[in-house]
């Protein structure tokens, strides 16, 4: 309990992803969503890193991968929030609310 | 002259051709219609005479067995075709082709108007065919081939102007009575084969001139009578004589032809031809039985057929009443035996002449009276000699011609009549003197009922007619074309002169027993033994018949002249007027018992009879169409309503099943779709949410699935 | 021990401040608790030695995108206000799922077995910044261009339509 192991690390991924999900599939309103999508990054995030400070180290002491992911998926994000950002702007420009409930346009 | 013997089996041919060409080139053949038959009845006449000319010659063997056909063979018995010729064979083929053959140039002028003349000299020249396969065949079976073939004719001419119904009903009364003679002869003609196990004359005859036993004499008798039956049919014989008047629906010289010369001879030359059959018994126990019997009938008939002659007033009726009794004279004269059988057959010969010859004159007579019957528009028979009179002036030739005619038949001294009847009353007071009287009776009746005729039709003065409007006048009567007086012409030069020519001289008579003597089986060489020819001349000839027992000349010349001063007494001297009532009917009720024909016509039932069987036969025809016509109806509509039933449940199994089930394919799709797509919110965290259970499940499974393989 | 504290201190931080990003209804609200969650996630990067990551987070995502997530709240202000409620129809069924999907990952953490190892890691900025130059230049080259991409298309996308 004292001595922080690499599945301390992997539970608090799964429960902040976790929670992030929560957040994702029950908030009304489209930034909400994507700032728990965030949420969801983040802990992706953290078990990348985790993994690679206690598993890849015991394979080799140099091998950064996880961090390199890790930073490709927060470039990935900050691109994807742009865009879905713009997106919402485009949407409240023709509805005057973001509500993600509300928009069904695709539906049967 | 053998020649001739040898090509005698084309006789029948040429007439056959002359059918053939007309049947089927009739029409074709327009104004020369006549000229096949005509030309087909000469090639016959001439190979006939050649025929007759090889018999006349003394040292001539009868030929016999000559060309035959092998047609067909019963348990090894060939059946042949053959011919043969002897005396009686040429003397019919003769009268057959000579007389047939001017009564054909005769119809050319009686039949210039008819639109089916054509197919009248077809029937013709068939009819000709068919006589003289008869005449020439040297069995039963040949025989019996032309004696129908020459029925069928009859019927077909006979009944030539079938538009009249009484027309078709006196052909079919013709045919069907000689059928039930015919019948009689089919029955005797088996009954010959079972016995003999022969079916050619020669055969049969050698046959019943060696039989054994009493049993099968008896047997022989019975078919000589049953085979006799045929003739009874078509000569006319009593009592089957009742369908030879009713002939006379026909044309006249089918009249003329058939039921005077040639047919009704038909039945004569049979008995004369199957003689020796018949004169079985006749030397060892006195005149045979089939014999008794053919010439008592015979005697009868020729009475009972002058009786009804006598009160007729149809010209062709009183002539054919005349045939049938002459027809009796021939027979009773074969039943008399010996020489009653040349005597039968020279009759045989003369009266085809004189009754051709009256036939024909008959016919021009009334041609002539319909015409003027037509012209004046009168409407009455032409054929009642009550309707005549005067015509002596008029139409000379015909009178002439039917004046020899008429003397010949009534026996008048000299004429062809006269030799020939002389003889058959010689030869029958003779024998038998009951027949002879009967016959005697008959000539008196004879005489009587052609002086009659002649003076009704030629005597007298013309009859007036009433045209309808008050006015009476007499008819313009002309005599006939020459194309028409030309045979008659001929004829009484015969009739005068063949008598005259081969009676008295006896020629006949050898002729005639040299033929007998070749007969096979030596039946006809020991009745030949038994006639013995005279070498008399001619007038000691006349003075022994008048002056010997049983006086035949002396009784014949006496009947004729009562018979004639008789009619002369009541025809001749008053002239005899439309209003006269006719003297016969003095005779009261005999004379209505003549009329009736001694109430023997048994045919007469058969007329409404045959009208009810028609009636029966469409009943039941049409009550059979009807049952036919709802029983099929039923079963159609039925099968119909089946099908169309069916079909409707068909339609409903299609509609709620066959549609039903694909209907609920679709509606199926349908509804699961419409579930379906609700899964389709558009709500991207729906689809979200769906994607985190379902990878949720996916660990799930895996973890289970992969249990300890991550350790 | 200290390091024990410090993690479930900043443990503690990260997850309250995710919730609160989760349940706020102030959009706001929920926007300063997403900084907060970063800023606990940066300090995460600290504890597991990753101090580029580190810096990188607390540039990027508390700096560029929880502005960036600030301006989309301002731009798209509901006309009803903050009180309108933030939970849709599903939001009891995505508790659910939710909370079953953390139960089986720690599970699977739990029951599953890695080579683990203590060993003091390296420098992480040069050994990524090697990384990038020579085993992952291509990633690094495409992320670039997916940055590029994403800038010219949000401006196409988020742009006023009636300028043309």
């Amino acid at each position: 309990m004292f001595e922080i192991g690499l599945s301390h690390y992997l539970v608090l991924s799964a429960a902040l992803f976790c929670i992030g999900a929560y957040g994702a599939l029950a908030r009304r309103n489209a930034v909400g969503v994507l700032m728990c999508f965030e949420l969801m990054l983040n802990a992706v995030n953290i078990n990348l890193v985790a993994f690679s400070r206690y598993v890849a180290q015991a394979v080799d002491p140099n091998l950064f991968a996880g961090h390199v992911f890790a930073a490709l998926v927060i470039t990935v994000a900050a691109a994807e929030t742009s865009i879905g950002l713009a997106l919402i702007i485009n949407i409240y420009r023709n509805r005057d609310r973001i509500n993600v409930d509300e928009i069904d346009l695709m539906k049967w | 002259m053998n020649a001739a013997i040898d090509y005698a089996w084309l006789i029948p041919v040429f007439p056959f051709l002359g059918f053939l060409v007309n049947v089927f080139y009739g029409t074709k053949l327009k104004d020369k219609y006549w000229a096949p038959p005509i030309v087909g009845m000469f090639g016959s006449l001439l190979i006939s005479t050649g025929c007759l000319l090889a018999t006349l010659d003394p040292n001539f063997q009868r030929a016999a067995g000559h060309r035959f056909i092998e047609w067909v063979q019963f348990n090894s018995v060939p059946v042949n075709l053959g011919y043969q010729i002897d005396a009686l064979a040429a003397m019919m083929l003769m009268v057959v082709t000579f007389i047939g053959g001017l009564i054909f140039i005769y119809s050319v002028g009686y039949m210039a108007h008819d639109p089916r003349r054509h197919r009248f000299f077809a029937y013709l020249s068939l009819f000709a065919a068919a006589m003289l396969i008869l005449v020439l065949s040297d069995g039963f079976i040949g025989l019996f081939i032309g004696w129908e073939g020459v029925g069928l004719c009859s019927y077909f001419l006979i009944g030539f102007w079938f538009e009249k119904p009484t027309v078709r009903q006196c052909a079919k009364k013709a045919f069907l009575i000689t059928r039930l003679g015919d019948a009689g002869m089919a029955l005797g003609m088996y009954l010959l084969y079972s016995l003999s196990g022969r079916l050619d004359f020669d055969g049969v005859f050698e046959f019943a001139a060696q039989r054994q036993t009493e049993t099968v004499t008896g047997l022989i008798v019975l078919s000589a009578i049953l085979v006799w039956i045929g003739p009874v049919g078509k000569s006319a014989q009593f009592p089957l004589h009742i369908w030879l008047p009713d002939a006379m629906a026909g044309p006249t010289p089918v009249s003329a032809l058939i039921h005077a010369a040639t047919m009704v001879a038909a039945g004569v030359y049979l008995i004369a031809r199957l003689f020796p059959l018949f004169a079985i018994g006749a030397f060892t126990d006195g005149l045979s039985t089939p014999l008794t019997v053919v010439g008592y009938v015979g005697a009868l008939t020729a009475v009972v057929a002058a009786t009804i002659g006598v009160v007729n007033n149809d010209i062709k009726k009183v002539l054919a009443y005349s045939t049938v009794s002459q027809l009796g004279f021939m027979m009773a004269a074969l039943g008399c035996g010996g020489g009653g059988y040349i005597a039968g057959v020279f009759h045989l010969m003369t009266h085809a002449f004189f009754k051709a010859l009256l036939f024909l004159g008959s016919g021009s007579v009334i041609h002539a009276v319909e015409h003027g019957m037509h012209d004046a528009h009168v409407h009455a028979d032409p054929q009642d000699m009550w309707n005549m009179g005067g015509l002596r002036k008029c139409m000379k030739t015909t009178y002439v011609t039917y004046l020899i005619g008429a003397l010949a038949l009534s026996g008048f001294p000299l004429m062809a009549g006269f030799w020939s009847k002389d003889e058959i009353l010689h030869h029958a007071l003779d024998e038998r003197p009951i027949i002879g009287g009967m016959l005697a009776f008959a000539a008196f009746l004879t005489a009587f009922y052609m002086t009659r005729q002649m003076f009704l039709v030629f005597g007298g003065e013309q009859r007036e007619f009433d045209d309808g409007h008050g006015h009476r006048h007499h008819l313009h009567i002309h005599d006939s074309p020459l194309v028409m007086t030309v045979p008659l012409m001929i004829l009484a030069v015969f009739s005068l002169g063949i008598g005259l020519l081969v009676g008295p001289t006896h020629k006949f008579q050898h002729w005639m027993i040299k033929s007998l003597e070749q007969a096979a089986g030596g039946g006809g060489a020991r009745l030949a033994h038994h006639l013995h020819s005279s070498h008399d001349s001619i007038p000691q000839v006349i003075v022994a018949a008048m002056t010997k027992p049983p006086y035949p000349m002396t009784i014949s010349l006496f009947v004729a002249t009562v018979g004639f001063l008789l009619g002369f007494a009541l025809y001749g001297k008053q002239q005899v007027k439309s209003e006269t009532e006719d003297p016969v009917r003095k005779l009261g009720g005999l004379h209505t018992f003549f009329k009736n024909l001694w109430y023997l016509d048994f045919y007469e039932p058969f007329y409404p009879l045959g009208a009810a069987l028609r009636q029966f036969y469409f009943t039941v025809a049409q009550a059979m169409y009807r049952f036919d016509q709802r029983v099929i109806d039923a079963t159609v509509n039925t099968v119909g309503i089946t099908g169309h039933v069916l079909s409707r449940v068909y339609q409903l199994i299609d509609i709620f099943i066959v549609d039903g089930l694909v209907n609920l394919a679709g509606w199926a799709t349908k509804w699961c779709g419409d579930r379906s797509r609700r899964l389709q919110t558009g709500l991207a965290q729906n689809y979200m949410l769906v994607v985190t259970i379902g990878v949720l499940g996916l660990i799930c499974v895996s973890r289970m699935l992969w249990a300890g393989a991550a350790r | 021990m200290m390091e024990a504290l410090a993690f479930y201190a900043t443990a503690a931080l990260i997850l309250i401040s995710a919730l609160g990003v989760v349940l706020c209804r102030n959009l706001v609200h929920s926007a300063m608790s997403l900084a907060l969650s970063f800023l606990g996630v940066a300090v995460i990067y600290i504890l597991l030695h990753a101090f580029f990551l580190f810096g990188v987070q607390v540039l990027i995502y508390v700096g560029a995108i929880t502005v960036l997530i600030m301006f989309g709240i301002m731009l798209t202000r509901d006309v009803e206000g903050n009180l309108v409620q933030q939970t849709n129809r599903q939001h009891r069924m995505a508790a659910a799922s939710a909370l079953a999907t953390f139960i089986a990952l720690t599970y699977i953490a739990f029951q599953s077995h890695f080579n683990v190892t203590n060993a003091t890691p390296g420098d992480s900025v040069v050994g990524i910044g090697v990384a990038f130059i020579s085993r992952y230049v291509v990633p690094f080259e495409v992320a670039s261009l997916v940055l590029l991409v994403a800038l010219v298309g949000a401006i196409v996308i988020a742009r006023d339509k009636e300028v043309d």
